[in-house]
Order: structure tokens, then sequence, then C-alpha cells
């Protein structure tokens, strides 16, 4: 150990305590800086304006001056190159590009570069990175048995909002309460994910509450981390400890967060109420096509409807009564609840409700109501009988739709009813040598008209039950399902069922009831609802509307070639959008239960012990709600885009800042609070605010920064500077930083060429040491996300932010790295340096296999040792290797060369590693030595660094 | 090993070659943490290291060391409301009609010179209870595994704070060159078997350096450990020779120290490469050494194995050594089931005891023996002759402690008795967490880390180290 370090020690104590002090200043404020609003402050003169580029310059010159520092000279331009390009996009730049940078003479050719990079898809994937850290996105529910959960849709509106450039503002208000706007869209909807990422339990036994109370928690702490900068979480069981935050601001603010109609338990299959249906932008794409499509197609229908008029009158003109089709047998009872005698009034029993049906009007059953008919009607066991009805069921739980009970011995017991949709009858006499019973292995759905049929054919002392469903004979099966039939009630034929609770709940129309067995064709057309001749006979003038638009959609339906065409195609495209719809993902979003719950204080924190109750509003100490609004999640959203907010622009420009630059102008960028550091450049940080506040245009700050010359310096010209400014808190020069976890394996990816770039889609599953997950698991076979299937081909090669997270084993290459578990909000990656990220670089075979493509890439295209050293070694760092360099690997590759050709065998498995397809055309002692330098070059110290 | 963060250069260049705890080198950068006194250790410590066997799924007191002679008056007969009080249950237990009260079947006898009660299931735990000191008054809140085992191993039910092993960690470091300071073991895990969460064993807002390091059953010992096939040891040198030459000439263009950290990371890397895959294989025992262990220990990734490997971790100076064990979680059958554990535990259990105090490691390695909670007095299910299950119990559950510092011999704490509730000498999780930094010369109140704004620990809010345990 080079013992150099210790005069630095002491000069960083120094720099630390004066920090300190000037914190402890701050203190004493009468109001901490950070709740007054930001005044734009001018931007401040300075002696040297030759190095300025725009007005960040001025502010942090300003600084450099005081603290004794002067500006770094520009970084060159392979340098610059790179740090733009993996700042902007996440991604190092190609050899290409940067032979176009350092070529182009142009004066504005880094601008141009700036702009080329902003516009990239890459951006907004680069800065996703980030606010899923601040969001806790992940593609499980985090507690327990941890299984899958599909957020995937949010996480790819997140990458799609900063590629679109969508202002601040409505990113914010989208994700806050985007479900709260007036006809909100899927994408607004979607965008209300972020307050959902919370993690979910399904641990068999847990309680509810107690699971609630914690995911809005999540929900308030994680919103005023992310917006305002505030540890809010303080306040969750006492007043907080630092800022001017009570136990009761902390309480008005989760009042806003904890009114979701979700389950405690949930999340064991996939998503967790509520969520949407949320198709992928192909799927939306034919969808909307469908809809347009069945628009079109409506409409057609309704223009033929209208003009059938005189065609209608001139068909009728030639009809004859044989043309329609008619029941060969007339019904002993009609019930077409129409016109309802006072006969029919008086069997009805509960709610008499008359209302628009399948022809006419239609009785409603609310599960109470019963229609008895006492003894206008019975059914036999030992005659054939018919009974029909058009039925309209609300729900698919069991219902009797006719009953008739026998106590009497010569009356039989009859049920006739619905379970889960399917038709079940049951026939039992002691006339029968035992009871018929049948279940349709068809379903009717519900809200929707659908016709049943029951036809009861008793012929040589054999009774046979067949059903129709919509007229066509629906296959039955005998049915297990047993019910006593020893019920004391009266043996009248009741409609529904006198028992509360089992009848039929839904609307009915037109019941017939048939002595007779009727023939298929008899029943076909009482299904059609075909009262066309009956229609007919009556004279045209005396005809309802209902009875004339009946004989015209019948008109239309049979003797209309081009209305038929246009109403098939409506069904087949209706189907296809159903379709569509079914298989599309699902994400969850926010939503509030209809009718407020009181929300209370919880006396210390606890879900168990409610305490007085407040009102949805924000911590007194920054500006109230307006007045005049519902104090929503909406109003809570637009109140933290308010222009004269005192933190969110603060905070939103200091993580923007603490992206491009790695570290905040405050460097505590969760707390902005009075314990938080005191920003660096705090002027610089009101200036960019107010700048920030009048358009909200992230794309417009990003490159307001990386145009900046404080941006564009180098950082190796001027040692000095680390001793006087170790942690570069003066800017006057350029950050080393190592590449965030995504960065590192995406450059090693990019670098081989075996990036497969695309954006957005469900997680993938790349390599992982076999068995982790099982090691940790639940039930494999009983929920997802328990055994990991990792994944072939493309899928193995996409940009690391696509790797299914699973919060309680997130993936070790990236863990290694910083990567964080996404359990809760994280605003700020620490950097690590560590035994185990060497191993990483090493051994991994992702790192193994892509120093092996990269071998094979460079070896087709270059033929000397210096060339392809060379070439590898642009890809990895942005830049030539030096001769010292080029001399290290020279002797390298001399001595690997000699070790492979002695022993092949270790070459050809060295070049097995990965999935990737290999070359044949290279000699594998070849292939295995340039593998080996590639590893080497890929680990370099400066190949996982921005410079 | 030694570990580097680059937040602060000096920091970080300095802790890479002393091997001292982050918090023990805070305290000469930081004055705040300075003025808060955070030089560590803060005591002397009688303990170096620590083995935290943790059974999870939560073994029954009732059964194992809660002994409650009186209770087989009341088998079958109502749990009386007065001793439940009102307490809440889980959703598996609180819609059951009838709480009838469960004895247990198995029979308990005094041993060692202590006379302490012991269940017949654990013979070999009964040959060493004099050199353990058993706590019966052990409570928590968290009624479920997820909450208890995030309480027991971080100090707060809910995710985000480093677990036990990583405050060690960070106030610490390891007192090896080549091993991390804090290892994880897992054994268990038959379908159906309580979930277990990385959560447990990282590091929460602490570096991430201060996470545990898994050694695995089977494959490489660590993850990413073996060089892949076709690169010889003696080739993985060269190509480090050659990275780094290749990094000290970047080093010397930018003048960068986090180079030579990265260069260090590098050499120990390839160290722990040699070593330890020599450090987990256990062939090398003798066979004393597994009639000790049970035969059990030749099988990597059994619990008794991972006792062994323990033992061998601690020889190289490991700091924290987390063990899990799963499918305690008896919620049916534990008369059969908890047999089935004893016999997979209570002989590696007592074996590192009697191993570690016979190569005189048990002075200074506290081991501690614990579920997340206890289980309920009374039957889940139906009270069946034969079999029955027993629910979820936070209000009392036994633990053992021994070496580092304990009181040997010792019992501590008394519950009512039902076994429902505490009658005597309450330690909560925050407590005995307080006690075993206490053991390792570390104030809990002052080994702190600040995050949003605010000064955590372990202990969170609580914590009082029970002195009446330790000497």
């Amino acid at each position: 150990m080079r013992v150099i370090r210790a005069g630095l020690l002491l000069r960083g104590v120094l720099a630390l305590i004066w920090c300190q002090s000037l914190a402890a200043h701050a203190q004493s404020e009468t109001k901490h800086w950070a709740y007054e609003t930001p005044v734009r402050p001018p931007i401040p003169t300075v002696e040297n304006t030759d190095w300025a580029e725009n007005a960040i310059d001025a502010f942090t010159q300003l600084e450099m001056t005081r603290h004794k520092l002067t500006p770094s000279p520009q970084a060159d331009r392979h340098t610059l190159i790179r740090r733009v390009t993996l700042d902007v996009t996440g991604l190092p730049p190609t050899p290409a590009e940067i032979s176009e940078f350092v070529a182009d003479k142009r004066p504005d050719a880094y601008e141009r570069l700036v702009d080329r990079l902003l516009q990239s898809p890459q951006f907004g994937e680069r800065m996703a990175t980030h606010w899923l850290d601040l969001a806790r996105y992940a593609d499980t529910h985090g507690y327990h048995m941890d299984s899958h959960r599909d957020m995937w849709r949010w996480r790819d509106w997140v990458i799609d909002a900063y590629n679109d450039n969508m202002p601040f503002d409505q990113f914010t208000i989208e994700q806050l309460a985007g479900d709260l706007l007036p006809n909100a869209t899927i994408s607004q909807r979607l965008a209300t994910g972020f307050n959902r990422n919370n993690m979910v339990s399904f641990e068999n036994g847990a309680i509810a509450d107690e699971l609630l109370t914690e995911y809005a928690v999540d929900r308030v702490t994680t919103t005023a981390t992310v917006w305002l900068g505030q540890t809010l979480v303080c306040a969750r069981c006492h007043d907080h400890k630092y800022d001017p935050i009570s136990q009761r601001d902390f309480y008005r603010m989760y009042a806003f967060f904890d009114q979701v109609p979700e389950n405690g338990l949930d999340g064991n299959k996939g998503n967790a109420i509520p969520f949407i249906v949320a198709p992928v932008p192909d799927q939306q794409k034919i969808v909307d096509e469908l809809d347009e499509h069945l628009r079109e197609l409506e409409a057609a229908c309704r223009q033929r409807f209208e003009a059938a008029d005189s065609a209608v009158i001139a068909w009728e003109a030639t009809f004859k009564p044989s043309d329609t089709r008619s029941v060969s047998v007339d019904p002993e009872l009609v019930i077409d609840f129409d016109e309802p005698s006072k006969e029919l009034i008086t069997s009805i029993h509960g709610a008499k409700s008359f209302i628009d049906g399948r022809i006419g009007n239609a009785l409603l059953f609310d599960g109470q109501t019963y229609v008895d008919l006492g003894n206008r009607e019975s059914l036999e066991a030992c005659e054939s009988w018919t009974i029909a009805a058009w039925l309209f069921p609300t729900t698919l739980d069991s219902m009797v739709v006719v009953e008739q009970t026998g106590k009497d011995e010569n009356v039989p017991s009859v049920t006739i009813q619905l379970n889960d949709g399917q038709v079940f009858v049951r026939v039992s006499s002691s006339e029968l040598p035992k009871p018929v019973q049948v279940t349709s292995e068809a379903r009717f759905e519900r809200f929707r008209w659908q016709h049943l049929a029951v036809r009861y054919d008793f012929a040589s002392e054999v009774a046979d039950v067949s059903l129709f469903m919509n007229g066509e004979l629906a296959s039955s099966r005998e049915s297990n399902f047993l019910r006593s039939d020893d019920r004391d009630r009266k043996t009248s034929l009741v409609i529904g069922s006198t028992e509360s609770g089992r009848s039929f709940r839904g609307m009915m129309d037109d019941l017939r009831v048939f002595s007779a067995a009727l023939n298929d064709e008899d029943i076909a057309i009482i299904a059609d609802g075909d009262l066309v001749g009956e229609i007919l006979a009556i004279t045209r003038d005396r005809r309802t509307k209902q009875q004339t638009e009946r004989l015209k959609q019948y008109y239309l339906e049979n003797y209309d070639l081009e209305y038929d065409r246009i109403k098939s195609d409506l069904e087949v495209t209706e189907q296809r959008r159903e379709n569509i719809w079914a298989a599309s993902p699902t994400s969850m979003v926010m939503q509030d239960v209809a009718e407020r719950k009181p929300t209370h204080i919880l006396t210390q924190g606890r879900y168990d012990l409610p305490g007085e109750v407040v009102e949805p509003s924000v911590p007194a100490v920054l500006p109230p709600l307006p007045q005049d609004k519902i104090a929503n999640r909406l109003t809570l959203a637009t109140w933290v885009v308010r222009p004269d907010h005192p933190l969110t622009a603060r905070v939103a420009v200091n993580q923007l800042w603490q992206t491009i630059f790695g570290a905040g102008i405050v460097r505590t960028p969760e707390d902005f609070g009075t314990r938080g550091e005191r920003p660096t450049h705090p002027e610089l940080l009101d200036w960019l605010a107010t700048e920030f506040t009048s358009d909200w245009d992230v794309k417009r700050m990003i490159r307001l920064f990386v145009t900046s010359a404080t941006y564009r310096q180098s950082n190796t010209s001027m040692p000095e500077h680390v001793e006087i400014d170790p942690e570069n808190r003066w800017l006057a020069r350029s950050s080393r930083l190592r590449l965030s976890a995504e960065m590192v394996r995406d450059s090693a990816l990019y670098a081989s060429g075996l990036m497969v770039e695309k954006t957005g889609g469900p997680s993938v599953f790349p390599y992982q040491p076999k068995g982790l997950w099982e090691e940790i698991a639940y039930d494999k076979a009983k929920f997802t996300a328990q055994a990991y299937r990792q994944s072939h081909g493309a899928d193995l090669y996409r940009r690391s932010l696509y790797t299914f997270l699973k919060r309680s084993l997130p993936s070790p290459t990236l863990a290694a790295f910083d990567a964080p578990s996404r359990e809760t909000c994280v605003t700020k990656r620490v950097r690590t340096n560590t035994p185990q990220q060497a191993l990483v670089l090493m051994n991994d075979v992702t790192f193994i296999e892509a120093a092996r493509v990269l071998a094979e890439r460079t070896l087709a295209s270059n033929a000397t040792t210096e060339d392809r050293v060379s070439a590898m070694f642009i890809v990895a760092t942005s830049r030539k290797p030096s001769e010292a360099e080029s001399e290290v690997f020279e002797e390298l590759v001399r001595d690997l060369r000699g070790r492979y050709e002695q022993q092949p065998s270790l070459a050809n498995a060295l070049i097995e590693t990965g999935e990737a397809p290999s070359s044949n055309s290279i000699p594998s002692t070849e292939l295995a030595v340039w593998t080996a330098i590639a590893n080497v070059i890929l680990s370099l110290d400066e190949a996982i660094t921005r410079p | 090993m030694t570990n580097h963060q680059n937040n602060n250069v000096t920091r970080r260049a300095f802790i890479g070659h002393t091997g001292i705890g982050v918090a023990a080198l805070a305290s000469l950068l930081d004055p705040k943490l300075l003025a808060n006194d955070q030089s560590v250790p803060h005591f002397a410590p009688t303990a170096k290291r620590v083995i935290f066997l943790h059974q999870t799924g939560a073994p029954s007191q009732l059964d194992l060391y809660d002994v409650k002679p009186e209770l087989s008056r009341w088998h079958g007969q109502e749990l009386p409301q007065s001793v439940r009080g009102g307490q809440r249950l889980t959703t598996l237990t609180a819609g059951q009609a009838s709480l009838p009260v469960t004895a247990s079947p198995f029979k308990f006898a005094r041993h060692g010179e202590s006379g302490t009660a012991l269940s017949e299931l654990l013979p070999h735990t009964s040959r060493v209870v004099d050199d353990l000191c058993i706590v019966r008054s052990m409570h928590t809140e968290a009624i479920n595994h997820d909450p208890a085992c995030t309480m027991i191993q971080t100090g707060a039910e809910q995710p985000g704070r480093p677990s036990i092993g990583s405050w060690v960690s960070y106030g610490l470091g390891s007192e090896s060159q080549e091993l991390p300071a804090f290892v994880v073991l897992l054994s268990g895990g038959l379908p159906g078997d309580q979930p277990l969460s990385s959560r447990w064993w990282g590091s929460g807002f602490l570096p991430s350096q201060h996470q545990a390091v898994k050694f695995r059953k089977r494959g490489e010992p660590v993850l990413y450990l073996n060089n892949p096939a076709g690169i010889t040891p003696e080739i993985r040198r060269r190509m480090l020779d050659s990275l780094g030459e290749l990094n000290r000439i970047q080093s010397a263009a930018t003048g960068d120290a986090e180079i030579d950290a990265r260069i260090a990371q590098f050499e120990l890397a390839y160290r722990m490469q040699e070593s330890l895959p020599r450090i987990a294989d256990l062939t090398e025992e003798p066979e004393h050494t597994f009639a000790l262990y049970g035969e059990d220990a030749r099988q990597p990734g059994t619990y008794a194995a991972n006792c062994l490997l323990a033992r061998r971790l601690v020889e190289q100076g490991v700091r924290f050594i987390q063990l899990y064990d799963r499918d305690w979680d008896h919620h049916t059958d534990i008369v059969s089931q908890i047999k089935v554990k004893c016999r997979e535990t209570d002989q590696a259990s007592a074996a590192l005891v009697q191993d570690l105090k016979q190569r005189g490691l048990l002075k200074d390695t506290l081991i501690v023996w614990a579920g997340e909670f206890g289980r309920t007095v009374f039957c889940e299910g139906e009270l069946a002759k034969r079999d029955y299950g027993r629910d979820h119990h936070p209000r009392c559950f036994s633990i053992w402690l021994a070496g580092g510092g304990i009181r040997p011999g010792l019992t501590y704490g008394k519950t009512d008795e039902f076994s429902y509730n505490i009658a005597e000498n309450p330690v909560h999780i925050h407590d005995l967490q307080a006690t075993m930094l206490r053991c390792l010369g570390i104030d809990h109140e002052r080994l702190t880390y600040r995050y949003q704004g605010r000064d955590h620990r372990l202990t969170d809010i609580g914590g009082r180290v029970v002195s009446e345990i330790l000497g």
C-alpha cells in the first residue's frame, strides 16, 4: 500500500468538517431552504467567459473560484463520445461512431452527437433504469413465496414516455393519478402502475389489514421520496424528529393512497387486483383497426336497417304464409310479459319490473322474484311436454329457471336450473323407475339473450330429456348432481323458485309451454324468436314500433344478402377482437373505491391501533392544496407539479443531474429535509429548477447538462484537483465512474455484437447459475417464479433492464454490481468494488461468451495481432491502445498461443462456452487465445468505467 | 476479505489495506460520526465471531425446550380465555371453533450438572446442555414467517434494512484476508417448505459488499468462483498478470485510486479461487469428525454438513456465519415431523458446540440456535390422537445461545403454565440482537448508518442487552 493517502485523508476530514458546519448553520435558519419556492437567481458573471458553454458553467465556475480551483480543459474526443454515449444511452459508442465524431470538424459536431443520442430509442431505456429503481419495479411480488407479476407494460410505458419526451408534469400526473383524468386512456391508467409496484403478500395465515397498511405506507413513502425528497416515513409512528412533518401530516398524505380496492392477500396467480388489460402496441394496433372496422360495420347495419322500409313493404306484398316457418303445435301457455294481465301480475311474487326484453318487454328476476302459475299448468311424468323461454342471466350462480315440486304422488318434481351457466334438468316421480337427470356440456353466458328449450319425451314407458340451447340440440350427459326432493312446498308450476336466493337472476321473456314433444325444427323456429307470422297477421298500422322493427329485422336477416354479409363480418370481427383482448397482457393499476373509507391516524404506526380520522391533505409546511378541488390523487398530482412548488422541480433536476454527473447537487437525493446535505451549488439548483418548470422538458435539461463546459471537462489533467476536492464537489473536473450493473453487462454484450436491441416486452431469463431459485423456493408445482427457466436465443442478449427481477433472489450478475433488489425505493446506488465483481467478469458465462464472440468477430476482419488487439480494445474502451498496452497484449498472445497449442483440448473446451453458435472457420487454438484476450479486455477497469 | 466503496477516495484506499471495518474507519473520517463516538469495538469483545443456526419455519418450544409437565391435565380442554387474553391469531386458526390445549407427547428429563429439562427429541443437545444458555422467554410481534424472519434477521418486519451479519461486517470487517466477513449456508427445502429470501442476508441500505456470500452445496462453492472450462489456474494467473499490468498503466494515467482497488480485488478473487474449494471440501475431515457430526455431514448441503462447514469457516476467521434450515413449520403432523427434523439437526447442533469447545474456539465464538417465533399450545385443526398441528406463536418461544461470553448452564426466562405468555424476564428480538452485538464488543445504539436522514441501527428504537445471560 502506498501511504500517500494519509495527506488526502486529513484534507478529506477537513473538507467534511467544513461541510458539517455549513449544515449546522443551515439548521439555525428560520425556514429550511428546501421549503421555500426557488427564486430564479441571476447568472453570475465570471472572469474567464471563454470557457463557459452555457449558464451552468457560470455557476460552477463561481464555486471553483471560491475553492481556488480552475476548470479542467475539455476532454479529448474519444473520452467525450464515450462519456456522453454511456450517460445518455447506457451503451458505449461503436468504433464507427467514434471515428466519425473524431473526424467531424464542424463547430457543432458535439451538439450534433448529443442530439443524435437523445433521439435514439436507447435513451428511454437508459433513463428508465433509474426510474425503475425509484418505483421499486420488479417482476415478482416480493413477500414470502415471491411469485411472478406482470408489470412490464408499465415499465414499457416509462421507456416510451422518456423516448417521447413526455413533459415531466404530465409524466407525474399520469403516474400518480392517470386513472382519475377525464376519459382516462389505457395508457394513462397503465401509468398509475407506479404505485402498484409495492410488494404484495400471499402468505398463508397473514392478516389482510396489516398488509393493506404496509401497502399504503409504501406508496406514500415512495411518492414522498421520489417527488418531494422527503423522509415522510419517519412520521409514521410519531412526529418527524428532524423535519416539520407531523404524524398527522403523514396520515393525511397516506389518505390519498389507502383507497385502492385491493386484497390484503393476493398475487398467488399473477397480478393482484385491480389490474387492466393493457395490449402491447402491436395488439393495440389490431384492436384499434378492428374497432374501426366494427364501427363501420355497425354503421352499415344501421344504414341498411334505416333504408329497408320500402323493401319490407315490397317483400310483404309478395309474402305467402308458407314462406315463413311456423310451429306445428299450439302452445298450452304463452307468457310474453309484454302487456301483463291482471292474472299474471297477481301470480308474480317479489318485484314486478318489466323492462325492454328480447321481444317487447321481459320480466326482471332479482333472485327473489318468481311467478307462481298455480293450477294453470302442470308438467306430467307420463306425458310429453316442452318448455321454452328466452333467458338473459346476470350471474353464473346456481339458479332455478322453472320448478315444479311434487308432493302429490301424481305430480312429478321438475327442476330446470342453471349451474355456472350449464343447464341442469331433473324430473323425478314415483311413476318413473328412477329420476331423469341431465346436464348440458355447453354453458349459457351472462348478459346475453339466449334461448332455452327443454323437451321431455315420454314414449313407450321411457322418459327422455333433450336440451336445446339457442334452437340447437345441445349435447348433454347424465348428471350425478343429487338433490333431495323432500321439499315441503306446493305442487304448482313456478317460474323461478319460491325459495329465496335460489330463484333466477336476470331477465326472462316469451315463456311457452307445450303439451307435446316438439320436433327439432319447431324448437328452432321458436328459438329464432320468429313471430313473423303473428306480426304479419296484424295490419301494418296497428303494429307496435317493436313489431315493425322486428319484422324489418326478420326481412333483413332472411332476405337481404348484403345485410347477412355485414352481419357475419361483424360476428367474425367481434370474435377476433375478443381473442386479441384475451391474449393481451395485464398490468396492475391504481384505482379508488367508490365510497371513501375513513383514514385513521395509526397509533405507533400500528394497523390495529386506529386513532383519529383524518382527511386527505398535504404536509402543513408545504403550500396548501387548492380549496376548490376535492382532495383526491389527481388534485395531489396537480399540486405536486405546480410551478411554485418548493420541492418537486429541485428534486427532479437533482436526480437528472445525478444521472449525468454521477452525484447530485444535493448528494442526498432522497432527503431534502434538514438532515439531508445542503446543495453544493444552491443557486445553480434553483436556476435549473426554474428552468425546468418553464416547460418540464427532460431532454432539454439533459442536453443542457451534457453540452455544458462543466460536463465536458477532462478528469485526468489536473491531479492536484483530486487532493483539493477528493469527492469532486466543486466540479473542476469530470468524475470517473464505474458503470452501473446494467451497463457493465450491456457493454460486454454490445461489444461482442451479441446484444439484441428491441424495446420493451416481457422480461427475459438470461444465464444464471443453476438451482439458485430452487434453493429458496416454495412449492414449484403451485406457484410461478419458483424455478428458473433460462431463455434461449435472442432473449439471452437483451438489455439488462429487461432481465426478470425476482425480488427474493435478483440476478446475481447484476447484484454483484450493486443493482438493488427493488423491494423498496432506491434513489442512489452505491458503487462498490469487490472480489465478487472480479469473479463475475472472469467467469460468468455471459462475459466468457461475449469474449468468445467478440474474438470471432474480430478475427474475421483483422489479420495481425496489432489490428486485432486494437479492434477489440476500442470496442471495449472507446480508444486505441497505447504502445505500452499493445506490448502487454503481444506478449500475452504469444504466451497463451504456446499454452493452447500444447493443450488443444483446453482450447476446444473454452470456445464451447455459451449458447451462441460458434464459427467453425477459426482454428480452435487461435479462437481460444483471442477469447482469453477478449476476456482480459472486457475485464479492464476502463471497460467498466465511464470516463 | 476486504472491500471498497468509492464515495470517498481516501476512505476506500485506506480500508483496502487494513481490514478494519468501515465503521471503525469512519470514525477517523467523518466528524459527525466522530461526535457520536463510533469507534468500534465499543467494549472488549467476548466473541470474535457468530454462528447463527436459524431453524426457519419456527420449531415448537413446547415439544423441545419449554417443559410443561402440568399441561397433560389440560390436554384436550379449551384454552382458557384468560390465558389468550384476546391476542390475535393467524388467519389459519382464527376461524377455528375450538382451541384445545395440546400437551407435548414427548418425555422431558433433566440433564447435566445444571439439571436442565429437555425433550427426548434432543438426546445430543442434552449432552452439551451445560454449555448452553436456554432462553425460554423470547418474543416477537410478527405472526407470519416472512415478517418474522425479516425481523430476527434485520430488526424490522418490512424490507429495506441490513441483516445482522451485514451490520457486523460493516462494523467489524473480516478477520480473514481471503474470505468474506459474512457467509450464508442453506439446508432443507422439500416442496412446500417455507421459502427463504436473500433479503435476510442482504445488506439493505448498507453498501452491498456487506451482504453475505452464499456457499453452495454443489458445483462451485460460491458463485462464479470456477474458471471456465479451458482456463486453467496457470492460464488465469497469466491473464491476471497482464490485466494487472494494463490496469496499472491506466492508474498511472488517471491517478484514480479506484483502479488500484480493482487490481487488488482481482488478486483477492484469484486467492479465493485457490482457498475456497479447499475450505468447502469436507472430505479431508477425519473419520471421527463424521462420527461427531453424524453421517449426514458427508452429504453436502445437509444441515450437518453446514454445521461442519461453519466450524471450518470459523477457523478461517469468517466473522458471521448464518445457517438456515428449513421445514420447521409444523401446521400438521407435528408429532411425526418434528421427530424427523430433530433427527436431522440435533446431533450436528450439539456436535458444533462440542467441536468448537474442544478446539478452544467456543470461548470466542457465539452460537445462537433460534426460530423466528414459537408455536401454539392449542392445536391447529383437529386434535387427533396420533397427530395434529401447531400454529404460529409469537408471544413466547425458546432459543439457546452458547460460547462467546454467554453464561453456560443457565436457563433464563419463564413462560406461564401454557407456554402462552411470558411470566418472567421477557427477551425481545431486539434484546437478543443487542446482546449478540454486545458479545462482539458493539454498543447496539452506537453502530449506526445514516440513511434517509436518520441514523439507523439494527435494534431500531429498542434493544436491551440481557446482561443476566452474559459472563
